[in-house]
């Protein structure tokens, strides 16, 4: 293990500088940010020729100006290792400097973009989990040096363990100075005398799920049905201005003399199954490139889920900075045999994985360690749905009564209202369940969408119980449980049971737990 | 081994053992509003002297709404308090809605004792303990109690707190 320190330790030593590609990285972020559908308006604007003279003379002075701004960025960007921090300095106009311990980063992940990708390089994500220091990204570095902070923020954070990675296979690097500016073909070689042995995979790393192409378009498609109509939003808002530019004209609606007929009915219909058929396909497609190959694993780092086509990134963390699970369990994926799974982390970076079949869920939870009884049973009280049903009346009986005297029709509307509500706090109520065992507490609720979170009890960092007044008078209670990330709450509990989930919550395990535990 | 616990024997967080805050904090917090309902009486008289007698309808009507903060406080004063344990620390409030908030030392990141100037006055301030997951207040303590009560969350969340592995 102080072999592979010293390599990583040898390879970040000098200040680094991002490859130049990482310019044409940054121009391509601006650009993103502007959104792609809007560039290729833009694009398509000045194309046609509308575009005034002066607007078509300034427009190379601020590419200039956005190439100027993103060399220079790039220049004044250099990052350095030590034994304990990650020495950042950036800043064009004003200098900064940032110094982050490697205890205090939470994740690093690594992402290839597809520019990036052509010339072998990565991209490098800081996450430090909300503390002054913001989380940030470093583009266009080698492979090897994203590896290495990788592997230098897990080792701060393990104190006394040794990756299994057999010392014979490495060889001391040939130059530990590893500049971006010199020409890729010399640090590749001595990037490559290291990268043959280290990214070889870990001693002992499990693939707990893997997702095929075909997978993950059903999962996309199914899980997430409506989400293609938002990705075709933006079509749809720039819809009469894209006909305009391919010179076609759009029927005027308004004003004109089409009468309502059922033709039109059935041809607006059609349209609208069109729309809803492609998006449906778009969606499908777009989880298939952004989770493409997804894979979920278990190293000696931790978890890690590496997924996408274009922009194919690693996020890993380790097992105890996982503080909840949550599982939703669609009524369209579920025909599959799917369910969507969160991995809820310390800081930014949860691992999501959009689809897991049930025993990769059952080996995923036996590797965090939260063990989970699938028969959760216990339930809440039934006062939740009349407690609901009274909010509903105390609000509709005098909205109905006031429009009664306007109109009978209207009145009746407003009493629907309370019976919905009825209807709908009923099943969930039925729905609703929760569970407390030694290491975990879950819940599980849903009417359309069940989803399931469970917590170590460990974990716990805030209880919380609380009773309005109708609760009071009914010997109920609310009992919300927060760790780290996320909050469980139980609600119309019986007071005595919210108490004694309370104190056992607080109580000290007797077990102190190991490393992966707490 | 996950198996089910009897929770009927485990210790228990009474509503007896809760500790309540000084009873000066009732008048210092009510000092603000006080001073909302001087300003409001002597625009009231100004206005009634100027425009019409009727204001002064107006003005009691406001002077008793801006009473109802502190009347209500007043009777969620009873329910506030605080208790210290072995391993945790709670805090109860509430009028309508009752809740009891507890923090386990070994979670806490931060306890503040927080002194206003008017807090200063009365020799009273706010603990304000936050981990991860949350926080919890206590406004109306005796300064050295609290500052008593913060030495002694913050060496118990020293000493019960776990090593850097959990990341929280």
């Amino acid at each position: 293990m102080e072999l592979d320190r010293r390599d990583d330790l040898a390879l970040l030593r000098e200040p680094v500088r991002q490859s130049p590609v990482a310019v044409g990285e940054w121009i391509l972020a601006r650009l993103r940010g502007i959104g792609a559908i809007n560039v290729v308006i833009a694009l398509g604007v000045i194309l046609s020729g509308q575009v005034p003279g002066w607007v078509l003379g300034i427009a190379p002075l601020v590419a200039v100006l956005v190439i100027a701004m993103g060399i220079a960025s790039w220049w004044r960007l250099t990052f350095r290792a030590t034994t304990e921090e990650l020495i950042v300095t950036r800043g064009v106009f004003s200098r900064e400097t940032m110094v982050i311990p490697f205890s205090k980063v939470q994740s690093v992940s690594i992402e290839e973009g597809l520019l990036q990708r052509l010339f072998g390089l990565v991209s490098a994500s800081i996450d430090t989990a909300g503390s002054a220091l913001v989380e940030f990204s470093i583009h266009g570095i080698h492979r090897e040096q994203a590896e290495a902070l990788r592997r230098l923020t897990s080792q701060a954070h393990q104190a006394g363990n040794t990756p299994a990675i057999p010392s014979s296979t490495l060889s001391p690097p040939s130059d530990p100075a590893i500049h971006g500016l010199t020409p890729p073909t010399a640090p590749a070689l001595g990037v490559q005398q290291l990268a043959e042995p280290r990214t070889a995979v870990p001693a002992q790393t499990t693939v707990l799920a893997k997702r095929t192409p075909k997978e993950l378009m059903l999962i996309g498609m199914l899980g997430n049905p409506l989400g293609g109509l938002a990705l075709l939003g933006a079509l749809f808002v720039f819809a009469d201005d894209l006909v305009d530019l391919i010179g076609g004209r759009l029927p005027d609606i308004n004003g004109s003399s089409i009468q309502p007929s059922t033709s039109i009915a059935v041809a607006g219909l059609a349209v609208a199954a069109a729309v809803f058929l492609l998006s449906w396909i778009a969606i499908g497609l777009r989880t298939v490139v952004v989770d493409w190959d997804l894979e979920l694993s278990s190293t000696d780092d931790g978890l890690r889920v590496n997924a996408g086509l274009f922009k194919r990134r690693s996020q890993s963390s380790r097992l105890n900075k996982v503080q909840s699970i949550e599982v939703t369990h669609g009524p369209l994926l579920r025909m599959v045999g799917f369910c969507s799974l969160r991995l809820h982390t310390i800081g930014s970076g949860d691992l999501v994985v959009p689809g897991v079949s049930t025993q990769e869920l059952a080996a995923i939870r036996e590797q965090v360690a939260l063990q989970f009884r699938s028969n959760i049973d216990r339930r809440i009280s039934r006062h939740l749905v009349s407690q609901r049903i009274r909010v509903a009346l105390y609000m509709a009986v005098p909205l109905a009564l006031a429009t009664f005297f306007l109109s009978r029709r209207l009145a009746l509307i407003w009493l629907i209202w309370p019976l919905l509500v009825a209807i709908k706090a009923f099943l969930f109520h039925r729905s609703f369940r929760w569970d407390l065992a030694e290491e975990t507490v879950s819940r599980r609720s849903g009417i359309l969408f069940v989803t399931e979170i469970s917590m170590t009890v460990a974990k716990t960092q805030k209880v919380e119980v609380s009773q309005s007044f109708y609760q009071r008078k009914r010997r109920l209670s609310s009992i919300s449980i927060s760790n780290a990330e996320t909050s469980l709450t139980i609600p119309m509990l019986a007071l005595n049971e919210s108490r004694a989930l309370r104190d056992f919550l607080l109580r000290t395990p007797q077990v102190v737990g190991d490393q992966t535990s707490s | 081994m996950n198996q089910p616990i009897d929770v009927a024997n485990l210790p228990q967080l009474h509503d007896s053992d809760f500790v309540g805050v000084s009873p000066d904090y009732l008048k210092m917090a009510a000092i603000p509003f006080r001073v909302l309902q001087a300003g409001i009486i002597a625009a009231t008289v100004v206005a009634a002297i100027l425009l019409s007698p009727w204001l002064i309808l107006v003005g009691l009507v406001m002077v008793a709404l801006v009473q109802l903060v502190p009347f209500f406080r007043r009777l969620a004063y009873p329910y506030l308090g605080y208790l210290a344990r072995e391993h945790d620390f709670s805090v109860r409030y509430g009028l309508i809605n009752r809740t009891v908030t507890t923090i386990p030392f070994k979670r806490i990141q931060n306890s503040v004792v927080n002194q206003g100037p008017l807090e200063r006055r009365f020799g009273l301030s706010t603990l304000r303990i936050s981990s991860a997951g949350g926080s919890l207040s206590i406004p109306g303590m005796p300064f050295e109690d609290a500052t008593r009560l913060r030495a002694f969350v913050a060496m118990n969340a020293s000493l019960l707190a776990e090593d850097d592995t959990d990341g929280a």
